[in-house]
């Protein structure tokens, strides 16, 4: 292995290994308690030696409890001035008999994360939402499952999440589906027309309702629109009803909101209309908070869930970090207030080992414990405020830890991935020419022994906060290697930069060229803006179609570049209309739309098989393949075909089949195409185009094919009018086009899953991820492809890759940059966060393509 | 006297007579644009029968231009047949950039009318002769002004996808705007360089070849 490819497997490593260190630094990995909490271990039996007997103090307040649940019920639609939006709800205030608190949901402000919020009392992070993104059931410990392992029946009515959080744990139950916005009746009409048979059975113990209606109103017409005091006196004749229904002494209703409303009338992200919501209590004996006492007044939504279950007498849920609403637990006998306040604040305790050090916490304890053996000592609500104000001071560190971003990690990433991008620049010699100079080895030793000191202070001064700091939470052995990891790739990098630091600035080439240069410095700034982030497949569709334009200005064949350019425009206006994305236009007509439709099918099967046919011509008149292989492709192609009528995509009769024989011919084919290889990057093309069209939905079938023609089409022009860098810039973009022409966008929904599970009976996190990943990353890793084919017809010496590596690396470095500014931005969670999973990912499985295909 | 007589004369070339004209024809369509903001149309100023009528405006303005100090003058037909060509390939070129096919058809058609006959007056007192600029090395005849005029509009396109749901970021009123402000810009450029340089090679110091020397690296 000469000097040159080990600087080139150097970057690429070093790319994925800056990328792993961000991300880890980026998003801390909760480590999540799946205990659930019973009966005996979660009560304690003594304090300090002081027997307690749990089952006297700790018993059902309530028999009967139902929630109600109304989506976007913002705070102050119901509280403060609005009171009397809700006539008989406001009435029940006046009479004592009900009480609200206001209360402030967590991000991200959207259903499903804010019900798992509600009853597990956890405030999930981001790395939980993509470990949960296969598996919707809900499985950490929740109120639900303690209602039900205590024999209460339930019974839900509503949004139909619920019933896919909790499969088979209600008795009756009816879901409604949110999708058709414009529903403000029906939605709730097919909730509310169950209560009248509910209220008349006996056998349930808890009820829970969810009421879309109103969300809908706000996503459509916003929160000024006069439908909404309607909607709301149509949920205040519902809480009548119950109320007439069931007396209060045993029954509760609570009504909460999921999540606010913003001021144009949608949620998701973290301003004040949209994270406060109200909880209100309808019940005898609860207490609304005292205006003067701000101690008590910032309640938080997980509260909820502590206070059913304490309501209820179930045990509180382990990962809980709610603390009780003191207000609901007013009537309490004193002994089960401070037992159940107790046990709250000592399960908050117990989750972390920071809070061991709590004094509010111990010194509640011993005025429990001289409470306990004095027995009348009149400091009750002294030592209960003490506890719950410990409890909120406890979860609320321990949801800080949650959202801790390891600031020291990032900024290395970011330093390290700078100087790998210092080096890719240098090495590909395009815009900056540089000579080498031979390492001096004194100053390698001088850097490291000061990058070491360097990182022993910084380590000191921020309190060992760091993955890379020995401390408790991490084990020694993985920080003191991951400095030490660290530290030398800060060093090889120094010195292969020193190497080449006589560095001379060349000149700037021609107009296509020094667009595709500035474009993707634009393009990568482009990314600090979150819409520039979701609307991202505009930018190349555009920037692509600049290209081709300026190209036709430059050619020197004027007649032939116009027809072929103007017709790879043309193709790329047609295939950006396939699959509508990002998130302005997301609702736009489409072909893919239109190709689905049940009336159309015949249509669907037209194209898919013009598609196959032309994707089988494409091959046979463009690449280097022997018989055995083209026979091979043929017979993989037919297999596709086949695989999607035995899925009824097609309107030809079909045998009954499962598809796993038809996916198994086309991957043993394709292995034949793999293993009867002569020309090594043709191979690879025909693999790929016949691997990734077996992974798309049919009416990605055709789609492939105009791709193939629009490469065609441009890459004479490229190779003619390009230096190999630009050339490789520009199949970088024109594969990134591709990438979002078959529907993908930045947004974590977008993944098609199902093309995970091709041909697989059970479920191999690796199979599936890497046919996901394939499926994914099939336009851009083509265009590597052909890239790579390309080069090896046309030079066979002077072979370079540094353009592919050169965006990928830029890109990713100016985006950790606009990460971590960008860390306490609105939109970290939902538009940031993703575009870096989505980077990243394509990252490493472009390098291992590289590595491979090369 | 001599000097004064020469001085005067390339002052009022017929370049500088179209860049002051595009100067005043930009400024009034921005004033107008300011002024019908506020009456609630919501931000659409680009109609169909506005940029028809700046179109003719400009051909107008081209035929009395050359008739007056052309030594061959255009032909209004030539003038007309140029603008419909332009007006088609603009057309045909926004729509290849995105530009909506079907639904809002109406503005795409006004919005290539704008452009062609924004490019128009530079080109007609360039030119002189309008007959052989029609095949497609449609580059070859772009001066400062026509480029810069697509350059604005092709900046102008960035503030659509951003989510602040204005009414002016609507299609193809930013577009519009960049290539108005942009031909309005360069105008005023050609006309006050001379004064701030030394060098007054007319609209050759803008090309953009200047700095981006064609060199083929190793």
């Amino acid at each position: 292995m000469n000097s040159k490819s080990f600087c080139f497997f150097y970057i690429i490593f070093g790319h994925v290994a800056t990328i792993l260190i961000f991300v880890v630094g980026f998003l801390p990995i909760r480590n999540k308690n799946q205990t659930i909490s019973n009966w005996n271990d979660s009560f304690p039996k003594d304090v300090n030696g002081l027997l307690l007997n749990p089952e006297q103090l700790y018993t059902a307040k309530l028999t009967r409890i139902v929630l109600i649940v109304i989506d976007a019920l913002r705070a102050d639609f119901i509280l403060g001035e609005n009171l009397n939006s809700m006539p008989f709800l406001s009435d029940l205030h006046r009479n004592g008999k009900a009480c609200s608190y206001l209360a402030q949901a967590h991000t991200p402000t959207v259903t499903l994360p804010r019900i798992k919020a509600l009853l597990t009392g956890s405030v999930p992070g981001f790395a939980d939402v993509i470990f949960n993104l296969g598996s919707p059931q809900l499985d950490e410990d929740n109120v639900l499952s303690q209602f039900a392992a205590h024999n209460h029946k339930m019974v839900f009515y509503g949004d139909d999440t619920w019933l896919k959080l909790f499969p088979r744990k209600f008795v009756r139950s009816e879901g409604t589906t949110s999708f058709f916005v414009n529903d403000f009746i029906e939605v709730d009409d097919n909730v509310t027309r169950h209560l009248d048979f509910e209220l008349k059975q006996t056998d349930w113990s808890v009820m829970i309702l969810h009421y879309l209606g109103l969300d809908h109103i706000g996503h459509v017409s916003g929160p000024r629109s006069p439908l909404i005091p309607k909607k709301l006196r149509e949920m205040d004749d519902v809480i009548k009803k119950i109320h007439q229904r069931f007396s209060t002494k045993h029954t509760a209703i609570i009504i909460c909101g999921d999540h606010g409303m913003s001021d144009s009338g949608s949620h998701g992200g973290s301003s004040k209309s949209e994270v406060e919501i109200p909880l209100t209590f309808v019940m005898e004996g609860c207490q609304p908070d005292s205006k003067s006492d701000s101690d008590f007044s910032n309640h938080l939504q997980i509260d909820l869930a502590p206070t059913m279950a304490v309501l209820m007498g179930v045990p509180i849920p382990s990962n809980n970090l709610g603390s009780l609403l003191l207000g609901v637990t007013h009537d309490f006998e004193l002994k089960h207030k401070l037992y159940a306040a107790y046990v709250n604040a000592r399960n908050i305790h117990l989750q972390s080992k920071t809070n061991a050090e709590n004094l509010e916490f111990q010194r509640a304890v011993k005025l429990y414990q001289d409470w306990l053996t004095n027995n009348a000592s009149g400091k009750e609500d002294y030592i209960v405020n003490l506890f719950v104000k410990s409890a909120a001071e406890m979860s609320s560190i321990s949801i800080k830890s949650l959202v801790e971003f390891d600031l020291y990690l990032m900024i290395v990433g970011i330093i390290i991935s700078f100087q790998l991008l210092v080096i890719t620049v240098l090495e590909c010699q395009i815009v900056i020419g540089c000579s080498t100079a031979r390492p001096v080895y004194s100053f390698i030793i001088g850097i490291s022994l000061f990058l070491i000191l360097g990182h022993v202070l910084t380590c000191v001064s921020i309190d060992n906060e760091s993955h890379i700091c020995i401390s408790g939470h991490v084990p020694a052995m993985h920080c003191i290697g991951l400095s030490f990891c660290i530290i030398c790739l800060f060093v090889i990098n120094f010195q292969l930069i020193w190497n080449r630091s006589h560095i001379c600035i060349k000149q700037l080439g021609s107009i296509p060229e020094v667009f595709l240069l500035f474009g993707s410095l634009l393009h990568a700034f482009s990314l600090g803006a979150s819409s520039f982030v979701e609307e991202e497949h505009q930018t190349y569709y555009y920037f692509v179609n600049t290209l081709a334009l300026l190209m036709i200005s430059k050619s020197k064949n004027q007649k032939e570049s116009v027809i072929s350019l103007f017709g790879f425009m043309g193709l790329v206006r047609i295939a950006r209309c396939w699959n509508q994305t990002g998130d302005k236009w997301i609702n736009e007509a489409d072909v893919k739309e239109w190709l689905n439709k049940p009336a159309n099918q015949p249509y669907l099967t037209i194209s898919s098989v013009i598609g196959a046919m032309g994707i089988l011509h494409w091959i046979h008149s463009n690449l280097k393949l022997g018989t055995l292989q083209m026979m091979s492709t043929f017979v993989c192609l037919c297999a596709n075909l086949a695989y999607r009528s035995a899925f009824g995509f097609f309107s030809i009769y079909y045998p009954q089949s499962t598809g796993l024989v038809e996916a198994g011919v086309a991957y043993l084919s394709l292995i034949a195409i793999g293993v009867s290889s002569r020309e090594r990057s043709s191979t690879f093309i025909a693999m790929w185009i016949v691997l990734t069209s077996l992974l798309k939905r049919p009416h990605n079938l055709i789609l492939t094919w105009i791709h193939l023609l629009q490469y065609s089409l441009i890459s004479p022009h490229l190779t003619k009018q390009l230096h190999p860098f630009y050339t490789n810039l520009a199949h970088y973009w024109i594969g990134m086009t591709w990438y979002f022409q078959e529907g993908n966008g930045n947004n974590l929904a977008r993944i098609d899953l199902a093309s995970g599970y091709v041909g697989l009976s059970t479920y191999n996190v690796f199979a599936v991820g890497f046919l996901l990943s394939c499926a994914t990353f099939s336009g851009p890793v083509l265009a590597l492809l052909l890239d790579i084919h390309r080069q090896k017809l046309h030079s066979k010496n002077n072979f370079q890759m540094y353009g592919f590596i050169y965006s990928r690396m830029f890109i990713m470095t100016l985006f950790f940059i606009i990460v971590t500014s960008l860390r306490y931005h609105l939109f970290v969670w939902t538009v940031f966060s993703p575009k870096l999973l989505y980077e990243g990912a394509m990252s490493i499985f472009m390098s291992l393509i590289i590595i491979l295909a090369r | 006297m001599q000097s004064n007589r020469s001085r005067s004369k390339s002052r009022f070339s017929n370049e500088n007579i179209g860049c002051i004209w595009n100067v005043f024809l930009c400024f009034s369509i921005m004033f107008w644009r300011r002024m019908n903001e506020g009456n609630g149309e919501g931000g659409n100023t680009f109609q169909f029968p506005f940029c028809f009528s700046i179109l003719l405006v400009n051909i107008t303005f081209s035929y009395v231009l050359s008739y007056f100090r052309h030594k061959e003058k255009i032909e209004l037909t030539s003038l007309l047949r140029y603008g419909l060509l332009t007006s088609t390939l603009f057309h045909i070129l926004s729509v290849l950039f995105g530009a909506p096919f079907l639904k809002n058809w109406d503005r795409t058609i006004s919005f290539s009318m704008l452009l062609s006959a924004l490019i128009l007056p530079s080109v007609a007192t360039c030119a002189g002769n309008l007959g052989n600029s029609l095949n497609f090395s449609c580059f070859e005849w772009m001066g400062a002004n026509e480029l810069s005029t697509c350059f604005g509009a092709w900046l102008g396109a960035f503030v659509i996808p951003l989510d602040w749901d204005c009414s002016w970021q609507v299609w193809p009123e930013p577009v519009a705007v960049g290539a108005v402000v942009g031909c309005g810009l360069s105008s005023l450029l050609k006309l006050i360089g001379p004064a701030i340089t030394t060098n007054s090679a007319g609209y050759k110091m803008y090309w953009p070849t200047k700095y981006f020397v064609h060199e083929r690296h190793v």
